[in-house]
């Protein structure tokens, strides 16, 4: 009798919900109803919020979506006007009040068309403030709006496939990208969240704060639930009742010790979806193969296009030249051309994640007297690594080479480096065999600068952490997806195309990992040593937002500095305003280098 | 025309669907460099985050805190300038404060995102500017004597947990108190 209980009580788990597809509707419109009304009346009821002043200026707030169209902000400034907003949100409320009271479909399928249509005008006016909640009622709104607009199965099947597939994005992705973070994998998230006032609960916290093995399951059952949430696809709907109990009573424990009821009803509402694209009803499957069409095509472009960047990349050799290193890495570089052969020459060393056009400015703002040689590391761009090493003394190794490959009779030569590559020069500096007249340290690393700065510390913790996930999606083809970075706007017109390639290249991020790396093991060996004294001339350039943010950086340039204390015309020069990156990026902070290196190298030229 | 339209309607919406679905898929990145679709979504509502509380959730509290100066050089003690609202049980139905506490949340992580930037690019940002704005309406609310200026400052704390000491984020410069007037609409 007992086995045949649990037997009965087993399949009755693990039977698909049998729910029909106006039903399905039905139940979507109204939680997300439940959803619109609660939001719009706790609007309404603290009316200060929209006004001048608040978090919801207005006037403050539209600079941020100054870049929409003059129709689309004549649309949010109408509906932001405090009182139009407020005659929108009691709008709402009768439009939800519509949903959850017997009407007709037509006016079903308008009061959805409202709620969405208003749910989306007033997102930009209540920036400062929206939650998860409202984009979730807003999507189950629209696809109810759609549903029953166009009053098709197959058009309704469409839309609620898409809210469920959503729903399982949703959970899945919330799970699998905690997995990233150490907090969730240690457990110490639960606790860590719970005793915030904004989202916790002190009684919640009370129970985990001594509890670490406790708050790790918690952690943990909660990363794995919401990480196979979208098994419930695979299993012909056998797992939709576990799955979906799991999510009702998960919402409505957050939404009690959290303060977010609305995301128990507004998440709540794509469940009804989720039940019915899983169950065993007929009904066409249009959309998830749409869908998994249109991501397996996006995945065969973003593949197509990281090949064809590399091949622009390669393109780059064609108008360089190459040099075999005697480690056998393979550098690429570029003659800026000079007006004598006997002219200076200025070999410029990009830093980490960089790219010899960084340089671009300072090139175009220095004089034709010079001959300037950009060239990628090992590694970077068309240079190629085939040591599998990216540390400062192999690629210091393999500039001496380069120096070494210039034709004879080339004028005096001068290293220049900016950040790691500072580094770089001045050790090539010091292994060369040939003279170097010069070397310009551009904001440039110092090796102890980990073990005396926090602040620089602090940053190299982040970088790691940076790094993390970083190079292997890059090398799983995520290239593409990486945003335009808005330095590159700063850089001249005719080199940002090939910047933003090789920025998008997989091979930038694993040689910059791999040199960090090493970096890293570098800067702990000479955390001790003070630098060794050089009687080759110097600049040293600062930018002043380096040595304002840090006190220990005007230090550390003046020990380089000091360096070379014992060669005329050692000089240190602050570029007023410059950060370490817009030295190079920021045509104004460039010319300035530029022209503290003009004049560097008409003094130390003329010495030689 | 309505046979056309049964015919279209479903491939349309299937479509579309599925290229939200695509696009969503390939903006839920742990790491946000990789948001170049979302970016394209300059409202931030059309392709949903699904990253709630990750890859690291928030485990701080912020505080706005102000101080003025007064037209005879008196200075104010340091004021909190919103107290977020204890956790309720109501909370589960009814939590009207939780708007503005969540905006004092979204507008503090703004201006943490910028602390690496020039001075002058976060002074100019919209969040510091709407929350200077905010600061400034608090102070006019509640009675004081006539001003000479305020400074407000940003903070972060562990909540109910007492065992570490609330940290300084950011202190704004004194902001004069007519000239703000002015600021407060340009």
């Amino acid at each position: 009798m007992a086995r045949q209980l649990v037997r009965r009580f087993i399949k009755s788990v693990f039977t698909p919900v049998s729910i029909g597809r106006e039903d399905a509707l039905t139940y979507v419109e109204q939680l997300a109803a439940i959803t619109h009304l609660t939001s719009s009346a706790e609007y309404l009821a603290r009316p200060k919020n929209m006004e001048e002043g608040s978090l919801g200026d207005w006037r403050l707030n539209r600079e941020r979506f100054s870049t929409l169209g003059a129709w689309q902000m004549c649309a949010l400034d109408t509906c932001s006007r405090p009182v139009v907003t407020k005659a929108i949100h009691w709008g709402r409320i009768g439009a939800s009040l519509t949903l959850l009271a017997p009407s007709g479909k037509q006016a079903r399928a308008a009061a959805n068309g409202y709620l969405a249509l208003t749910s989306a005008l007033l997102y930009p006016r209540h920036h400062y403030g929206t939650d998860g909640s409202d984009q979730v009622s807003f999507q189950s709104s629209t696809v109810v709006f759609v549903a029953r607009t166009v009053p098709n199965a197959k058009v309704q099947d469409a839309a609620l496939w898409y809210l469920a597939l959503q729903s399982g994005l949703a959970y899945g992705v919330s799970g699998w990208v905690k997995l990233f973070g150490p907090s969730w994998r240690s457990g110490q998230a639960v606790p860590g969240v719970m005793r915030t006032v904004t989202y916790g609960h002190k009684g919640v916290w009370e129970i985990f704060e001594d509890r670490p093995r406790l708050a790790a399951t918690a952690a943990h059952a909660m990363l794995l639930a919401e990480g196979l949430f979208p098994l419930v696809f695979f299993s012909k709907g056998r797992l939709a009742r576990p799955f979906l109990t799991w999510a009702t009573l998960f919402h409505t424990f957050i939404g009690a010790s959290m303060g977010l009821g609305r995301f128990a009803t507004s998440f709540g509402s794509m469940l009804p979806a989720v039940a019915y694209a899983t169950n065993e009803r007929a009904k066409s499957a249009a959309l998830p193969k749409a869908a998994g069409c249109m991501v397996g095509g996006a995945i065969v472009a973003g593949v197509v296009s990281a090949a064809r960047r590399r091949v622009r990349i390669k393109g780059l050799r064609h108008s360089s030249v190459s040099v075999t290193t005697s480690s056998g890495n393979e550098l690429i570089y570029t003659w800026a051309p000079g007006p004598d052969d006997d002219a200076p020459v200025l070999i410029l060393e990009h830093g980490m994640l960089s790219t010899p056009e960084h340089f671009a400015w300072i090139v175009e703002a220095l004089p034709r007297t010079v001959r300037t040689v950009t060239y990628a590391r090992a590694g970077y761009g068309a240079s190629g690594n085939t040591t599998g090493t990216y540390g400062i003394e192999e690629s210091a190794d393999d500039l001496v080479d380069l120096i070494n490959d210039l034709p004879r009779g080339t004028g005096p030569v001068f290293l220049a480096g900016h950040s790691l590559g500072g580094l770089i020069v001045r050790r090539a500096a010091q292994v060369c065999n040939r003279t170097i007249e010069g070397i310009i340290y551009i904001d440039s690393s110092h090796p102890a600068q980990l073990a005396r700065s926090s602040r620089q510390r602090d940053g190299a913790v982040q970088l790691s952490q940076a790094f993390q996930g970083l190079s292997g999606s890059m090398r799983l083809g995520f290239g593409w997806l990486l945003e335009r970075p808005t330095w590159l706007n700063s850089l001249p017109c005719p080199v940002q195309d090939i910047v933003l390639a090789q920025y998008r290249d997989a091979k930038l991020w694993t040689a910059g990992r791999a040199e960090w790396r090493s970096t890293q093991r570098y800067f702990a060996q000479a955390r001790n040593q003070s630098l060794v004294a050089m009687d080759i001339p110097a600049l040293v350039i600062s930018a002043q937002k380096t040595l304002d943010a840090d006190e220990v950086q005007a230090v550390l340039h003046a020990e380089l500095a000091g360096s070379h204390r014992q060669a005329p015309w050692t000089t240190e020069v602050v570029i007023p305003g410059a950060t370490h990156d817009s030295l190079l990026t920021n045509s104004e902070h460039a010319s300035e280098v530029a022209e503290a290196i003009a004049e560097f190298l008409e003094k130390s030229g003329a010495a030689a | 025309m309505n046979i056309e339209l049964s015919k279209c309607a479903p491939a349309a919406v299937a479509l579309t669907g599925g290229a939200i679905l695509a696009a969503t898929l390939f903006s839920q990145h742990p790491n946000r460099i990789f948001d170049r679709f979302r970016k394209l979504d300059q409202i931030g509502f059309w392709i949903p985050n699904w990253r709630f509380f990750a890859p690291e959730p928030a485990m701080s509290d912020f505080h706005i805190l102000h101080r003025t100066l007064s037209a005879d050089d008196f200075e104010s003690p340091w004021e909190e300038s919103h107290v977020v609202t204890p956790r309720k049980a109501t909370h589960l139905f009814w939590f009207p404060d939780r708007r503005i506490d969540k905006g004092i949340f979204d507008v503090a992580s703004e201006l943490v995102s910028h602390l690496g930037a020039q001075e002058a690019l976060i002074l100019n940002s919209p969040a510091y500017r709407v929350l200077r704005s905010f600061v400034r309406h608090r102070i006019q609310s509640s009675a004081h004597p006539p001003l000479a200026g305020f400074q407000f400052l940003l903070a972060r704390s562990t909540g109910v947990d007492t065992s570490a000491e609330p940290e300084e984020i950011l202190t704004s410069p004194f902001i004069p108190w007519e000239a703000e007037h002015v600021n407060d609409h340009t």
